[in-house]
């Protein structure tokens, strides 16, 4: 057992809107969202043994800056499965993952003092993750410099061809699908995509961040989130059509993408 | 090869997207959409539609020791000059559970 000050579990966190194979629109919110942030000092809970169910994240980030560690394991654990899922599902890979989401809390524990309580934790929780895991990306990359603009250049992502959405949802396969089958071509579909279409939707749509909060995250004007986003959404539709129309073309025919 | 959406699909993605604006993130906007909106309900429900697509996405799990080892790794990190003070017993002493 390690003995180590920060080793405890107060629990899973808070629910992901990610879950596997559920409607990520359910509106849950995140428990470490209710009431404001005490940016005065530790809150009136630091060391009282409650649980972190009952402080906000900046409460715990707080807290921790006044030498409350339980209080970062709160965090640490309370945010395990939702951004490990942006993680593994930006980076492909449970390594990456696992390795990114460990050096983002390092970052978070060596900014703890800087960060302004005044602001919402999640969305700099996710900002720093991002970051790192591009610059992960693009020390993997073989290509030149600049590999996130690669596909589409800035101001080139409403230049391309139109994608109806109304006709890529009229293609889903007659057919059903077997449900791995159906996962298979999704994530074919998400991780085919450029590294920043796929990131935006990943934000926006997994873990439902408005659009003014991505913009600060990903540090690109509001109107560059709505472009690429769009592009992104259609990037998926198209190679989902694609798929669609394969699978009603039938084995042996290739498959689309 | 580089695409995008229609202004009319692209403003069913946004209000079904944008949660700034109040709009959507709950699943089903489309019945309360009108053609006044902008946009008919029809093409929203077919934006829902391919987004919910990404709903099947699988994510693996998370280790279950993995809040444990990322923090064992923060204190191999952290030198012992760099540890936070505790918090002091006599100002900081637990409220008793009602």
């Amino acid at each position: 057992m390690n003995a180590s000050p920060y080793n405890s579990h107060s629990g899973n966190g808070r629910p992901d809107a990610s879950r596997n194979g559920g409607d990520a629109h359910a509106a849950v919110l995140p428990s470490g969202r209710f009431g404001d942030g005490n940016g005065d000092g530790a809150s009136p809970l630091a060391g009282s043994g409650v649980g972190a169910e009952g402080r906000t994240d900046e409460q715990l980030l707080s807290d921790y800056r006044h030498g409350d560690k339980k209080a970062f394991s709160d965090l640490v654990s309370r945010y395990q499965r939702e951004l490990y899922h942006f993680l593994v599902r930006f980076l492909g890979n449970r390594a990456s993952a696992e390795d990114v989401f460990q050096e983002t809390f390092l970052q978070v524990h060596q900014s703890a003092d800087q960060f302004d309580l005044q602001r919402r934790f999640r969305p700099w929780l996710f900002t720093i993750a991002a970051n790192k895991a591009r610059d992960l990306i693009r020390s993997q990359a073989r290509r030149p410099a600049n590999p996130l603009q690669a596909t589409i250049s800035p101001g080139d992502e409403e230049s391309g061809e139109f994608i109806d959405l109304m006709q890529s949802a009229n293609e889903t396969p007659d057919e059903p699908m077997e449900k791995q089958e159906l996962q298979q071509q999704v994530q074919k579909a998400v991780t085919g995509m450029p590294e920043h279409l796929r990131e935006i939707l990943l934000l926006s749509y997994f873990h439902q961040f408005p659009y003014k909060q991505i913009s600060e995250i990903l540090d690109i004007p509001l109107g560059t989130v709505k472009s690429r986003l769009h592009a992104a959404v259609a990037h998926f539709a198209d190679r989902w059509k694609n798929t669609a129309q394969a699978q009603e073309r039938g084995p042996g025919q290739g498959r689309g993408g | 090869m580089d695409v995008t959406l229609s202004n009319e699909d692209a403003f069913a993605i946004d209000l079904l997207l944008d949660r700034s604006s109040g709009a959507g993130g709950n699943g089903g906007p489309a019945a309360f959409v009108h053609a006044a909106d902008g946009v008919s309900p029809e093409r929203v429900r077919a934006a829902e539609k391919v987004l919910r697509l990404l709903s099947l996405m699988p994510a693996d799990e998370p280790a279950a020791d993995l809040t444990a080892r990322t923090l064992t790794r923060l204190e191999r990190f952290q030198p012992a000059s760099m540890q936070r003070p505790t918090l002091d017993p006599l100002v900081h002493s637990p409220h008793p559970h009602a």
